[in-house]
């Protein structure tokens, strides 16, 4: 990951291209995975099978001069026994932490993945507050007001989102790409980006500076 | 709400270490139902790498072994037994942890470093800990040891001085920067867990750093290896008839193919035989044989030949030696190959235990196993893989004695100083009447592997009476040990105090870099674990079990890639093992139309899922303009 210097803009230009991973949180069924579908798709799936997976996805949004690229992973499955692996958390620089409107449960559960982050992931990550389903607004449990209060309290991005009419999706991750620092030092992946990511063609990554000597 | 897992499998795993996650990996990749248990509430079993506090954790578990709860029987059928399975951490012995600084600063020392501490303590509770301002520390500190003007640890401007001592309290404090390794692995450049991890494409989910150097000891201090050609004629080390000599040496390994004349008369004899043979001066010897080759005296002459070209051989792949050395530590790896599993549909529980196994009676034909006891339901799967620690006791009946001494040690710089942060292997010949070599490593907080300031020392040898036994040799030619509880002589931590070689303090006010100075070691921790790769997993076993080994002595992970490639080929003889997985472009989601459009690269949406679709798609490459 570190420093894939080729990677060119559409137009040409050859801007400015922050890479960062962003890894997504939340019990079973908030719509972690449609929230990541919706943003790099634009689709919706109401009846999306729970192990479609798509666990590794990578999206880029543009900000004044610069490229953001999210490269973005899903739990796979291994948050429903409480077994997320620690890897996971590695070299993270933001997080979307997803609950569902309509199911109280999950909130508090949001509340402790957030918990989970300031203990696992890098200090410095930057932590979105999800509630997710807005559009079933009439069987919402989890007033508006008391998520916001808790995501001001704890430093978190908060919105309100829908998959399903890609309300506020775009935004939230724009909103992240606004929040996450962009100075050249972290381009590629970051601090976690002083290892070197093993490629088939293994001159490509001898580039100077950020890999090891 | 727990007990929602399905009943039904192809594969149960037990154990999360590195053979078995790979087996996993491999089932689940080619559609295979698998789950896959841990009793434990961490991934990797002895292959786990933890922070300060999770290891602190793992020994009170060794030493308090939470007892197993009772099977319930109910669950067997007629003509199936059940077998109580094993208990992991019976295993693990000697464990001796020892700390060598004081709990507490004395008040003065308190004061400097009050600043930092503060830090840290917002740190933990709000996590803004700021990184790279401890890089910054990171370059001051390697300032400070060049210009060797610290003359006493000092915060200026509120800036951590990482040349302060270290207490207990300060230590732990910094807990979460730790990444300890039970069973610290290389990998070689060209080995087979680097290659496969690529051709699988698992290796987007780990990060490496290169090994810096190959230390050797040599007449009593540590010398560079030259390994490479580049080494080889750069080196101050080796006047120019030895380098022709030792270039002319390897190549003839490289080549030994095409020059199968060269070893006649050696083949039962020793490499170092050969090597003497070659008229080789003492230290081009001693570089070879112990050093490039990781051989001993008594090695046979081809497999000391073998051991060369496979250094060689990984050589100039990835930085200036054929190693790597996993970011974050080496249980990353069985994990990377667990999320692997997961993202192919593997079932994951932690803190979930197999009980028991159930296996039919099998009257006068072989007896075979039908899924596991957990949680007291019955789980039922084609193929039970088992880590070696999870095996009922009477599986294990024909497995040889045998154990690893293991030491690591938290110290306060590197056993040999250099410009810049270094990664070292070095294979500390058998010396001074220690019959095995031991393996050291020596990784830094680069790595992850702890805060700055400080180094983590690894050793590794065959177990002959104790880990603090075993390596006693080594760690008092390497390392400093006398306890400094007492305050007052914390400043021995200080770089501006040098040890002479025989280990005597002594004060040097001007700068004396490049002798050597042996690191304060601020804590330690010994144990024993069994090495189990010599064992045969075939014996007293029912069909459809399968062993895995734990952590096993030599410096890499070939010996468990090669074991689980072995159990994968059994369990599915005619499958491919780990064939490459899908990158997220080639990848379409359901629903989704194949519409021939122009993709950028870094630009196009991607995907990975199960895999089963692979054709290049319309990915939504305007969905970045749109967020704009």
């Amino acid at each position: 990951m570190a420093n894939r210097s080729g990677a060119q803009r559409p137009n040409g230009t050859q801007g400015k291209i922050c890479q960062f991973k962003l890894v997504l949180l939340g019990e079973s069924a908030v719509g972690k995975s449609s929230l990541v579908l919706r943003f790099v798709k634009g689709q919706f799936h109401e009846y999306q099978e729970s192990t479609i997976g798509a666990a590794f996805l990578t999206q880029t949004v543009c900000l004044d001069d610069t490229t953001v690229k999210f490269e973005i992973w899903d739990t796979a499955g291994q948050e429903r026994y409480h077994s997320l692996a620690p890897m996971y958390y590695r070299g993270a620089q933001a997080a979307i932490v997803v609950y569902d409107i309509t199911n109280q449960d999950t909130f508090g559960r949001a509340k402790t993945w957030v918990k989970e982050l300031q203990r696992q992931a890098s200090p410095n990550i930057v932590i979105a507050l999800a509630g997710n389903k807005a559009d079933l607004a009439n069987k919402r449990m989890v007033e508006h007001d008391e998520a916001q209060g808790y995501a001001e309290e704890n430093g978190l991005l908060f919105m309100e989102t829908s998959a399903k009419t890609a309300m506020n999706v775009n935004d939230i991750f724009l909103a992240i790409a606004k929040k996450l620092p962009k100075n050249e030092q972290v381009t590629g992946a970051g601090t976690s980006g002083q290892g070197r990511r093993l490629v088939e063609s293994e001159g490509q990554q001898k580039a100077p500076g950020n890999c090891c000597k | 709400m727990e007990d929602d897992l399905p009943t039904e499998y192809d594969v149960i795993v037990v154990g999360t270490g590195m053979t078995e996650s790979v087996v996993a990996a491999a089932a689940s990749r080619i559609g295979k139902r698998v789950l896959h248990l841990d009793s434990n509430e961490y991934y990797g079993g002895l292959w786990a790498s933890f922070n300060f506090e999770g290891l602190q954790k793992w020994m009170e578990d060794c030493i308090h072994p939470v007892k197993p709860t009772e099977e319930v029987s109910a669950v067997a059928r007629d003509g199936e037994t059940l077998i109580k399975a094993g208990n992991q951490f019976s295993t693990v012995s000697n464990i001796e942890e020892t700390w060598y600084i004081a709990e507490e600063l004395a008040d003065s020392q308190q004061a400097t470093s009050f600043s930092k501490n503060n830090g840290d303590e917002q740190g933990e509770k709000v996590g803004d800990t700021d990184d790279v301002k401890l890089a910054e520390s990171d370059e001051t500190e390697k300032e400070k040891e060049k210009e060797n003007d610290a003359e006493k640890a000092e915060a200026e401007d509120g800036k951590p001085a990482i040349t302060e001592p270290w207490s207990q309290t300060k230590l732990k404090k910094e807990y979460r920067k730790f990444n300890l390794d039970l069973a610290p692995k290389l990998l070689f450049a060209r080995g087979s867990l680097v290659e496969l991890l690529i051709s699988s494409n698992i290796a987007r989910y780990a990060e490496f750093r290169s090994v810096t150097r190959v230390l050797t000891w040599l007449d009593g201090h540590l010398e560079p290896v030259p390994c490479s050609r580049a080494d080889v004629f750069a080196t101050r080390h080796v006047t120019v008839v030895e380098k022709r000599m030792l270039m002319k040496l390897l190549t003839v390994c490289m080549e030994y193919e095409h020059s199968s004349n060269e070893f006649e008369g050696f083949e039962d004899k020793p490499f170092s035989e050969y090597l003497k043979s070659k008229k080789l001066t003492p230290n081009l010897l001693h570089y070879v044989l112990y050093a490039i080759a990781m051989a001993t005296d008594t090695t046979p002459c081809m497999e000391g030949v073998a051991r060369t070209q496979r250094f060689l051989n990984s050589l100039g792949r990835y930085g200036n030696t054929p190693f790597l050395w996993p970011m974050y530590g080496s249980g990353e790896i069985p994990q990377c190959f667990c999320r692997l599993c997961a993202v192919f549909g593997g079932l994951y529980h932690l803190k979930r235990a197999a009980e028991a196994l159930i296996v039919t009676d099998g009257q006068g034909s072989v007896s075979a196993c039908r899924g596991i006891v957990s949680d007291g339901r019955r789980l039922e799967s084609h193929h039970l893989v088992l880590g070696v620690g999870y095996a009922p006791p009477q599986f294990l009946q024909a497995a040889p004695p045998g154990g690893l001494s293991r030491g690591i040690f938290i110290t306060d710089r590197s056993i040999l100083l250099a410009d810049k942060e270094s990664l070292t292997l070095l294979q500390f010949p058998p010396v001074d009447g220690s019959s095995e070599p031991v393996t050291v490593i020596e990784v830094g907080p680069s790595t992850n592997a702890c805060p700055p300031g400080m180094y983590v020392v690894h050793m590794t040898c065959k177990q002959q009476t104790t880990a603090r036994e075993d390596l006693k040799t080594v760690v008092a030619k390497l390392l400093h040990t006398d306890s400094i509880t007492n305050s007052a002589d914390s400043s021995a931590q200080s770089p501006n105090k040098k040890q002479s070689e025989d280990g005597e303090g002594e004060e040097v006010g001007d700068t004396a870099k490049c002798e050597p100075v042996k690191p304060q070691v601020l804590w330690s921790l010994y144990f024993n674990c069994p090495e189990t790769s010599k064992c045969d997993f075939t014996a007293n076993i029912p069909a459809k079990v399968y062993l895995c080994s734990g952590p096993d002595l030599d410096l890499d992970f070939e010996y468990a890639v090669t074991e689980a490639k072995a159990i994968f080929s059994k369990m599915y003889p005619d499958s491919e093992f780990l064939p490459r997985a899908p990158d997220p472009e080639e990848i379409l989601l359901e629903g989704e139309e194949s519409a021939p459009g122009p993709i950028f690269e870094g630009d196009c949406a991607k995907a990975e899922n199960d895999g089963h679709k692979t054709e290049d798609g319309d990915s939504d490459q305007t969905k970045g303009e749109e967020a704009e």
